[in-house]
């Protein structure tokens, strides 16, 4: 499986956020997106996720070698600041989940199950989700995905914010989910993308670029990233 | 240097509005692509377009002012004074309790909006030079907009241009009454007077009461003598003088901004606006529920959108049911006011006698009976802002069926008004021997249902389609108000319409049919696009 994204560009009027982004994701792997901030890393997720139009461009996801346009139904987001209807509790925010999203689910798992999954126990279950604390909703927004299993996962800064051991918990998860993903994991944290990702691309001036693979692990590698970064932004 | 604070206010104030025109103008199908978004750079047009802004505020004001005055003075003056002698004698009196006893309502001091947070707290003006330049300006100013308003109302109700100028001089120290009150009694007592809502109830009713009950009876305080002598006048002048030389001297405006310009309320942080938006008014509160209620199989038959919406209903039962019980109680006490005024006065219900005629009167009160607006409110704060970042809520399909259980369960509660109403309006007709036939009975009872489905549908079509709520705040989708305003405008239009002719009735219900099928094919058409967290 093979996510192609061909020429996607995408500008605010004049100022051109996305400028030609074209780039093949294969799955098995996670891939950090490293960009500075306001380099386009969320346009670039919103354009995938069908938030938002690209002006121009194609994405197409490759199956079975049977080539199709990525619909946003393949496509999981985790957004920055997890996004959770607070006037649910956990329990019924994926059951109506599970509801509306039953076509797409294979697995045999019930709601309590997913939930074991997770590590969130009986009694948080039956709480209204406004009462979650942030580790929490993070852990159930990847949980919508890990039960509708799209084949693109999209995590915009997921990590950022989270206390250590639900940090290390999702990670863990991602590890385990990569086999039969593509996953996209937006960061601006060098160390974490060195961490947990297989490949690291870079967002600059409106490109995408993978870092050789050779130079990740390399004592100069941090440096070497920064250069790429500057230099580009101010070519 | 009252002068310059109240320039640099103005260039501040006009920067922001300019902004928020041109975002809104590119926000014009096709017309708004006109403007780059360089736009916001360019400060020769941004000047003007402020100046144009500006000038707009002031008709806007004024038009203001004279809708104030013709809703609150002139139409109550026409309606409960038939002879042309006592007409301006009525509007006298209305007019100096609603200047005098009103201006006890507000304070300009103890307000706090936007513009005073930007400036005192964010540009760190002197809070002092601030309030007291504002609201200087704002004393005078109000001359400028009154006296078109006062001159043109004088000559409508049999005064002279004279006696309206003349009113007009009075205007600023009546303004200033108010302020001088809110602060003396400040300074006293370290209480903010107008925050009180005790207060605030018993100066609006005595208010009320003074203004329009005297006039009711035809006996409206013979001010025209008084009013006009120069001695009025002159005091009136020195009541300004007072007023200004007080605001001046008082000094506890840093105290005060202390406590009304709290950071919190002002944040331009999204989450937290949000926070404060839904705690206005669309709140839930999490001790509200019980474990059991949380841990319930009550909606366990219930799938999908169903579900969703069934919980929705029920959390939200604080701020959806009880807007419900409230105008049950006021069809009820209406009801029992009408049988009691019916006791003492036989003719009181004769205006029910043909029911096609009054119809139109109820098309406003369906508007006034009709939840709507709120619901949505909450729809989109507590749950709409989160589940629209999942595409699958997204889809047009789910669009649609939400729209649907959403419709189903707003015109079920609107529906529960809707058949209070007309069991009271009918059973009233029965009680009086109205003469009703069945056919009248069921016509009316029918109508009233259509427009409460008509409400219902408007502000669901509304939300749906022009999503007026953002995350930020203060940012309202014009067209939204537009549309809104509109029909709001012909309902009240309605309600004016003393005696209308048969066909009135059909036109109005044939409207609304139209109006129901158009919003309904706009929704399919296009909500699954326009519904979306902007």
């Amino acid at each position: 499986m093979q996510l192609e994204l061909k020429k996607i560009k995408k500008s605010f009027d004049s100022k051109q956020v996305l400028k030609e982004v074209t780039f093949t994701f294969e799955k098995g792997k996670i891939y950090g997106l490293l960009g500075r901030n306001g380099a386009g890393k969320t346009t670039l997720f919103n354009c995938l996720s069908g938030e938002m139009q690209p002006d121009e461009g194609e994405t197409a996801l490759i199956q079975d070698g049977r080539s199709g346009v990525l619909k946003p139904d393949d496509i999981g987001y985790v957004f920055a600041t997890p996004i959770l209807p607070e006037f649910l509790t956990g329990y019924e925010f994926l059951k109506f989940y599970m509801d509306i999203n039953k076509e797409h689910i294979i697995s045999e798992y019930t709601v309590d199950d997913y939930f074991d999954l997770i590590q969130i126990g009986p009694d948080d279950r039956h709480r209204l989700i406004k009462g979650y604390s942030h580790g929490m909703k993070n852990k159930m927004q990847m949980l919508c995905f890990i039960i509708s299993k799209p084949p693109v996962i999209l995590l915009d800064e997921p990590l950022t914010s989270l206390d250590v051991v639900v940090a290390l918990e999702i990670k863990k998860l991602l590890r385990e989910m990569k086999q039969d993903h593509i996953i996209l994991f937006s960061t601006h944290i060098l160390q974490l993308a060195t961490d947990l990702c297989d490949e690291i691309v870079i967002l600059n001036d409106g490109r995408l670029e993978q870092v050789d693979h050779s130079i990740i692990g390399n004592p100069q590698f941090e440096e070497k990233i920064i250069h790429l970064l500057k230099d580009e932004n101010e070519a | 240097m009252m002068i310059q604070t109240q320039r640099n206010i103005f260039h501040i104030m006009a920067s922001e509005n300019a902004n928020w025109f041109i975002y809104y103008f590119k926000r014009i199908p096709f017309l708004g692509k006109i403007l780059p978004d360089s736009i916001y750079g360019n400060i020769t047009l941004k000047k003007r377009v402020a100046v144009l802004a500006a000038i707009a505020g002031i008709f806007g004001k004024i038009f203001g002012k004279a809708f104030f005055a013709g809703l609150s003075m002139v139409a109550p003056v026409f309606f409960m004074e038939k002879s042309p002698s006592l007409r301006y004698a009525a509007f006298l009196h209305i007019f100096l309790m609603i200047s005098l006893i009103g201006s006890l309502l507000t304070s300009f001091v103890f307000e706090a909006d936007r513009n005073r947070y930007i400036c005192i707290r964010l540009m760190h003006m002197n809070p002092k030079t601030y309030i007291v330049s504002t609201l200087l300006f704002d004393v005078l100013t109000d001359v400028l907009y009154m006296l078109p308003v006062l001159l043109l109302v004088s000559v409508l109700l049999g005064g002279t241009l004279r006696q309206g100028l003349l009113l007009t001089a009075l205007v600023p120290g009546l303004n200033l009454f108010g302020e001088i009150f809110h602060l003396y009694f400040y300074s006293k007592r370290k209480v903010m007077l107008c925050k009180k809502a005790a207060f605030e109830i018993a100066i609006g009713v005595l208010c009320l009461a003074a203004a329009y009950v005297p006039p009711i009876f035809h006996r409206p305080l013979a001010l025209g003598g008084i009013l006009f002598s120069p001695a009025c006048i002159l005091a009136g002048f020195a009541l300004l003088a007072a007023g200004v030389i007080y605001v001046i001297k008082f000094n506890e405006y840093h105290e005060i901004t202390a406590q009304t310009l709290k950071s919190a309320n002002f944040m331009i942080d999204k989450s937290r606006i949000i926070g404060e938006a839904r705690f206005s008014d669309v709140a839930m509160r999490e001790k509200e529920f019980t474990r059991e209620e949380l841990n319930s199989n009550r909606y366990a038959g219930k799938k999908g959108f169903a579900y969703l919406n069934a919980i929705f209903f029920e959390r939200h039962k604080r701020i959806l049911v009880r807007p419900i019980l409230f105008r049950l109680c006021i069809v009820a006490v209406i009801f029992a006011a009408c049988v009691i005024a019916s006791f003492f006065l036989p003719d009181f219900l004769e205006p029910l006698s043909s029911p096609a005629k009054i119809l139109p009167v109820f098309v406003f009160l369906m508007y006034l009976a009709s939840i709507g607006e709120r619901v949505c409110k909450a729809m989109f704060y507590n749950c709409d802002i989160s589940l629209l970042r999942y595409s699958f809520y997204r889809d047009k399909k789910a669009v649609l069926s939400n729209f649907k259980v959403r419709l189903f369960r707003v015109a079920g509660l609107n529906f529960i008004v809707a058949f209070a109403i007309s069991a009271a309006v009918v059973g009233l007709a029965l009680i009086y021997h109205l003469n009703w036939s069945m056919g009248d009975s069921l016509f009316f009872v029918l109508t009233i249902f259509l427009l409460s489905l008509f409400f219902s549908v408007h502000h669901l079509f509304l939300y749906y389609v022009f999503q007026p709520y953002t995350t930020e705040l203060g940012m309202k989708n014009p067209f939204y108000s537009i549309i809104n305003t509109v029909v709001y405008l012909l309902s009240y239009l309605c309600l004016q319409i003393k005696s209308a002719p048969s066909y009135f009735t059909m036109l109005v219900l044939i409207s609304t049919i139209l109006y129901i099928v158009t919003a309904l094919i706009l929704v399919r058409k296009y909500a699954w696009k326009t519904f979306r967290v902007k």
